[in-house]
């Protein structure tokens, strides 16, 4: 169990918080519906401002208790149903099926699972080619879409709907999206939309619009960068409408705003192949959690090993002994 | 329809256009000044001028006349919506239900001269039961003519045989034989007039155009634009100018819309908004469906973002919202689920709506699959807009491929160990990629059938490969050592992510 630490912010931070935006305010919730005296406010790199008692040392089952309450908070702030009316029984398992990576060391981290109602930002390590770098984050992204549907149970009308938006330019370089190669992840094609705009402003508009529409499962954007009013409309309109969001963005910028986690992701060595020693297995990802707003983490982000199941559509933790010096690589650079 | 440019000739003054001909330059049209003087259509320039020394002219330019023309016949649709214009001078429209608009066809035609009067335009109109009646009324009766309905045989009677758009030498032939006015052709026994031409075709054009302009015979017409299923229209005696006001009145010519439609079980599946401003210009907002609609908030959604962009100009008097195409909306699911299901694809019908309408309709896809080996051609991407279809992706067999394909294979350099090998390194967009990874060949060979797409590509051996740093590519050899004359040749396919 992860210990929470003190997160007094910086004072140097704090005026950032009021900090006024084009929005409405910069913490609109506040002031809309009273939940408590202490308010949850995201900051401008969104980590929680929720106090944490002073002096900060905290024994471990304390942190958990914290953690649910915050949890709770969140919830009904969003005034979404599932999880609080869960916590409120004292259930321990959650009727609603969480949108998680599927491996545990990583899972823990997320506050329980992937916010629903959030931004969500993926970026590639900063080193590499350039098409082989954002084809990491892509295939990452793509097979967050793959858990995030399987949180949905099967429905007669068909698999839940995906959006799609990137600027012209991307699918220029990187190619078009394939649909046997989606089929092949799990995913069902004929269920994603696409959306291939002329500028970047056109794509943030179409994901927001999608975010709207509350008729999509996701919404998947690929930008160079989102500003900071920007990403903040699309954290909005994610709370708002309860529709997730994953943005894809250039691993040399800086990163957005108002996110609920962001990833760095990196592509790896796959794993071996079962049946042929020279030919690639499942795919590997080295993952770290960069930021998460529930969870403030401690210290650097550590890479995790994740490996891709294709059979059960899900990541775990790859075993990084078990890839012998006999395989074509003897050891996993970076992780 | 000459219209004379007040910068070019001063009030009053006669003016005639002219055009270059195989027998010198003739006059094509003149103004009234001109005509008073005695200028005729169609007489040389060299003859008038020698009636009318210094009588100003100008070249004829039919090209800008037509598409003036053609810019009144769309203003037109104010009085309805089935018009377009008639040879190179005039226009027609079809007013079936819409004088009682107007308090009567007199009322009507009066309105139409007026305006078109106000542009300086000189008028001739004629309104009548059929196209031909109309047609000679306008030309050949004092303006404007009015046939109350029935009246057509009397009022045609007194008009000169030219009315009935008939060609030049049957006129001079039909004017030899002492037939005049078109009354006299009434009297006529069918089968006397059949036997005085020499052709029986030259009698039965004149029988068809008298039987058209009497409404014995249907004459078919050709609208301008496609008659829309379903339009409502508005119109105020004070213009419109605020974008707010055109905004609401917009809403409400949706909601009217939208009662119809209900009333009729369609929903709209192409929306046009026409705007006529006070001036004579005409501004038009489309906007297409994914699914037939009858949600007037939809509806005012998607013309509402390109309202934005129209100038209402001197200010909007009329405003017509057709519903150009309407079709029987497929059975539905009502919203018995909770809204927030992950939606499905009529949920999404809406949000293809929003994001077509602003993206453009190209650039909101689908992919559907094709009967194909190839894998380019093995999807398609297809305008989201257009009607749906689920269709069943079949797994390929073999190696998986990548879910980003190129959109055309980039040629690599590339080093194999041997020479039907996989890649050992290859050089794609300048950076060198060693392969520490390799899965294949998977053939694919050409598709025979198809000679054209055979002939192009050649057989391709594909390979997932892996380099040293992870990242997954699809990459292919095409051609066969020892097959063909050329070398094969490597390309890069796809990324894997």
């Amino acid at each position: 169990m992860q210990t929470v630490p003190s997160p007094t912010p910086p004072s140097d931070r704090l005026p950032r918080v009021s900090r006024p935006e084009p929005g409405p305010s910069a913490c609109p919730r506040n002031g809309l519906r009273s939940v408590g005296p202490r308010r949850s406010c995201p900051n401008r790199n969104g980590e929680s401002l929720l106090a944490v008692p002073e002096g900060g040392a905290l024994e471990a089952g304390n942190a958990g208790v914290l953690a649910d309450l915050r949890h709770r908070i969140t919830a009904l702030e969003r005034g979404s149903s599932p999880i609080l009316s869960a916590s409120s029984t004292g259930s321990v398992t959650r009727p609603q099926r969480l949108w998680t990576l599927g491996a545990a060391e990583v899972d823990h981290h997320l506050s329980p699972g992937l916010d629903v109602a959030s931004l969500h930002e993926v970026k590639a390590e900063a080193e590499g080619p350039t098409a082989g770098i954002w084809a990491a984050a892509l295939g990452f992204a793509l097979r967050l879409a793959v858990r995030r549907l399987q949180t949905f149970e099967a429905s007669p009308l068909g698999a839940p709907r995906i959006l799609w938006c990137w600027p012209s330019v991307f699918a220029r370089e990187l190619g078009a999206p394939y649909g046997h190669g989606f089929a092949a992840l799990g995913l069902q094609p004929s269920a994603w939309l696409f959306a291939e705009t002329a500028r970047t402003a056109d794509a943030l508009w179409a994901m927001e619009e999608g975010m709207r529409s509350q008729s999509l499962a996701l919404v998947i954007g690929v930008v160079s960068e989102a500003e900071l009013t920007p990403a903040r409309r699309l954290s909005l309109a994610a709370a708002e409408h309860l529709t997730p969001c994953l943005l894809i963005t250039d691993p040399r910028l800086s990163p957005a705003g108002s996110t609920a986690t962001r990833w760095r992701v990196g592509a790896r060595g796959s794993a071996s192949h079962p049946f042929d020693g020279a030919a690639p297995g499942a795919a590997r990802y080295a993952v770290a959690l960069e930021r998460c707003r529930h969870r403030p983490l401690t210290g650097e982000p550590v890479p995790h090993l994740l490996e891709w199941s294709d059979e059960t559509h899900r990541f775990h933790m790859a075993a990084t002994v078990a890839h012998r010096a006999d395989g074509p690589r003897a050891a996993i650079a970076g992780a | 329809m000459a219209r004379a440019q007040p910068s070019l000739v001063p009030d009053g003054a006669p003016l005639a256009l002219t055009e270059a001909g195989t027998h010198g330059i003739r006059i094509t049209a003149v103004n009234v000044r001109a005509a008073a003087e005695g200028v005729r259509i169609g007489q040389a320039l060299a003859d008038a001028r020698a009636s009318l020394p210094g009588l100003p002219t100008q070249p004829a330019d039919p090209h800008r006349d037509r598409t003036s023309l053609l810019r009144l016949a769309r203003w037109c649709g104010r009085y309805g919506p089935n018009r377009n214009i008639d040879g190179d001078d005039g226009l027609w429209i079809d007013i079936t239900g819409v004088a009682h608009l107007y308090g009567g066809e007199a009322q009507l035609l009066d309105d139409l001269v007026g305006r078109l009067s106000r542009f300086g335009l000189t008028v001739r109109a004629g309104l009548a039961d059929t196209l031909g009646a109309a047609h000679a009324l306008a030309r050949f009766a004092p303006s404007p003519a009015l046939a109350e309905g029935g009246s057509a045989e009397t009022r045609l009677a007194p008009l000169p045989i030219e009315a009935l758009r008939i060609a030049p030498e049957t006129v001079l032939l039909l004017k030899r034989l002492g037939l005049r006015r078109i009354g006299e052709l009434y009297r006529l026994p069918r089968a006397a007039l059949q036997r005085r031409f020499r052709s029986a075709k030259g009698a039965e054009a004149v029988l068809m155009r008298l039987d058209q302009a009497l409404g014995v015979q249907a004459e078919p017409r050709r609208p301008l634009a496609e008659p829309p299923a379903l339009y409502v229209q508005r119109s105020w005696p004070d213009p419109l100018i605020a974008s707010a006001q055109i905004e609401a009145e917009t809403a409400s010519l949706a909601q009217e819309l939208c009662t119809h439609l209900s009333a009729r079980g369609l929903g709209a599946r192409r929306l046009c908004l026409t705007l006529y401003r006070t001036d004579g210009s005409l501004a038009e907002v489309r906007a297409g469906l994914s699914a037939p609609s009858w949600v007037p908030a939809h509806m005012t959604a998607l013309l509402g973002e390109k309202l934005a962009a129209i100038d209402a100009g001197f200010g909007i008097d009329v405003m017509v919202l057709a519903a150009v195409q309407a079709e029987k909306p497929g059975a539905q699911q009502g919203a018995l689920a909770p809204r927030f299901q992950g939606g499905t694809r009529n949920d999404t019908a809406q949000l293809v709506d929003r994001l077509a309408n602003r993206l453009g309709a190209q650039r909101v896809r689908r992919l559907e699959p094709r009967a194909s080996h190839i894998p380019e051609r093995a999807e398609a991407q297809v305008a989201a807009l257009g009607r749906s279809q689920d269709l069943a992706w079949p797994l390929p067999a073999g190696p998986l491929p990548p879910p980003l394909l190129l959109a055309s294979p980039e040629p690599i350099r590339v080093v194999a160990e041997v020479p039907e090998g996989p890649p050992a390194s290859f050089v794609w967009r300048r950076v060198e990629r060693r392969i520490v990874r390799a899965q294949g060949p998977q053939r694919v060979a050409p598709e025979w059938w198809d000679e054209i797409a055979a002939k192009k590509s050649g057989t391709r051996d594909y390979y997932r490969v892996e380099d040293d740093g992870g990242a997954g590519y699809w990459v292919f050899r095409e051609g066969l050592y020892g097959r063909d004359e050329e070398l094969p040749r490597w390309f890069l396919h796809g990324l894997f992510g």
